[in-house]
């Protein structure tokens, strides 16, 4: 009798693809894929290691290692948002306070 | 007791009579010279002023100066007889690789020469693979067994008896990388592997021995490409350092690997640019073990980023890292292999920012990394398949499919309140 069982782990590693210049602010900022949500296409099931609410949803390798919560998932990716119209070294992110307001996009927290 | 009674002088004398008949027995040329095609050669002595018989025959030359034929002759790390001239006798108990494992104790950990290095080499990751064969007992629900043997390892798996899923998987898809294998008893690329200190430390070819009379000597300067005969699967941290990359299936590239996979050049890591191999960074304390049995590579690790960016040759264990020095507030590194100076770059000011401070620097710095998504494995019981561990063939085939790979952005994650890589493994 055929047996199957499932069991995505994802693993931490040192990718050992070390560059000079580290990744830009939108790289990570505006990417689903980097925080763990997935690419969003065809590979999204398998590509997503937790939701939008942090819980997660493939197993991992350590102890001690999970997705992004919840509330970090919004930090992140509200400045994804700002990214769209101010440049990477605009004041706005050195000064940058988590109850600032965006003048433009009144609905976002 | 006195010598001046008779009876004790007489036994004395006995005895000495005794052993001088039966080291003229084992050992015809000790008094005089041994006679070879009709013409009298000098019984052949290594620098220490130990007769070495084996070298009446064997010419062969080492190109290094500890292990040099001078120094050690044969049968210092090769055992067999070397006070006889009788072949038979001569070759008797005689090993062709010395630093195998199972014998190292009386070879290259014998007190004269290595006996700190056995229990370290034993209890490494690299001859335990205790992180990997924990791992795949989790994955296929055997906790079972790790509860019985709580600290499995690789000269276990030689003989224990056992229907476990996961072991056979193990033993038939990774039991070829690992210290303990036994060198040359698996076929093809797989001979090279294996064998205790030498699957590190030997450097040469073994045609030599027969067409230049030249043996492969030992070296301490283990080259990259030595540690990537085993680091080139799973994470394949080994190619990406290299700036090579493994397409899905292995199908496509302009570089073959060893066994036959085509690779693809992509950006290589800067450390690789700049002519570093992994010894540059990695500890002898990591790569060879510390004596200490640890339950994964974690574990292990001593070195991370910050060991040379930011501590000036500090580890994460609290040791110096004897190759990173400073002079003038600025930090350089000794290529162990190319004994060249490198500067250590301090972090830029981004590094530093109140935003980021729980990001690693691989978070930031590795721009990529190998990502098979949908990989999944079959086990037909009714075929066969090689048993990397027993050296044959037996019952349950492993297949590996896998539906996408992509060398990509990597994923991140949060552990310990440390942002990490994390990819699919």
């Amino acid at each position: 009798m055929a047996r199957y069982f499932e069991s995505i782990t994802f693993a931490q590693i040192e990718p050992h693809s070390t560059q000079r210049k580290g990744r830009s602010c939108k790289d990570c900022h505006q990417n689903p894929k980097v925080v763990g949500l997935g690419y969003g296409e065809g590979l999204d099931r398998l590509t997503r290691v937790g939701d939008r609410e942090g819980r997660a949803l493939v197993r991992f390798n350590r102890e001690g290692l999970r997705p992004f919560t919840k509330e970090e998932l919004d930090r992140i990716l509200k400045v994804g948002l700002c990214l769209s119209c101010h440049g990477e070294r605009d004041r706005i992110f050195k000064n940058w306070r988590s109850a600032l307001q965006c003048p433009e996009l009144k609905t976002l927290p | 007791m006195s010598l001046r009674r008779p009876i004790y002088a007489l036994s004395i004398f006995i005895i000495l009579v005794i052993f001088v008949l039966a080291l003229s027995q084992t050992f015809p040329f000790t008094l005089k010279s041994f006679k070879q095609g009709g013409q009298r050669r000098e019984v052949p002595l290594l620098t220490t002023g130990k007769p070495e018989g084996c070298l009446f025959c064997h010419e062969e030359k080492v190109e290094e100066k500890a292990h040099a034929r001078e120094m050690l002759g044969c049968s210092s790390c090769h055992l067999g007889n070397p006070l006889t001239v009788d072949y038979r006798a001569a070759h008797k108990g005689v090993v062709r690789n010395p630093s195998d494992l199972r014998i190292v104790h009386r070879t290259c950990g014998q007190a004269n020469c290595h006996p700190q290095d056995l229990n370290k080499v034993k209890n490494n990751l690299m001859t335990t693979n205790h992180g990997i064969i924990a791992r795949l007992l989790k994955v296929f629900g055997e906790e079972a067994i790790l509860k019985e043997h709580p600290n499995i390892r690789v000269g276990d798996l030689y003989h224990l008896k056992t229907s476990s899923l996961a072991i056979d998987y193990f033993k038939k898809l990774c039991g070829s990388c690992h210290l303990f294998l036994e060198k040359g008893r698996l076929p093809d690329f797989l001979a090279e592997k294996g064998g205790g200190c030498s699957a590190c430390h030997l450097v040469g070819k073994i045609a030599d021995l027969k067409t230049r009379k030249l043996h492969p000597r030992l070296s301490a300067k283990i080259p990259l490409d030595r540690c990537v005969l085993c680091h080139n699967r799973s994470g394949r941290i080994g190619f990406t350092y290299q700036g090579l990359y493994e397409d899905e299936q292995s199908g496509e590239g302009e570089v073959t690997f060893i066994d036959g996979r085509k690779l693809r050049r992509i950006e290589p890591d800067v450390h690789y640019k700049a002519g570093l191999h992994c010894i540059d960074c990695h500890t002898r304390d990591e790569v060879m073990g510390n004596g200490t049995f640890y339950r994964n590579i974690e574990e292990a690790l001593q070195v991370d980023c910050e060991a040379c960016h930011v501590r000036k040759g500090l580890t994460k264990a609290g040791t110096r890292l004897a190759n990173i020095v400073e002079r003038e507030g600025k930090v350089f590194q000794k290529g162990k292999l190319d004994e060249k100076w490198h500067v250590v770059k301090a972090p830029s000011k981004d590094c530093k920012d109140r935003f980021h401070k729980r990001l690693s620097c691989t978070a930031c710095h590795a721009k990529y990394v190998p990502q098979c998504y949908g990989c999944h494995v079959r086990h037909d019981p009714r075929e066969r398949h090689l048993d990397k561990i027993l050296g044959k063939e037996t019952k349950g085939l492993w297949e590996e499919h896998e539906s996408y790979r992509r060398i990509d952005e990597p994923t991140l994650a949060v552990k310990k309140e440390k942002i990490v890589v994390v990819t699919p493994g």
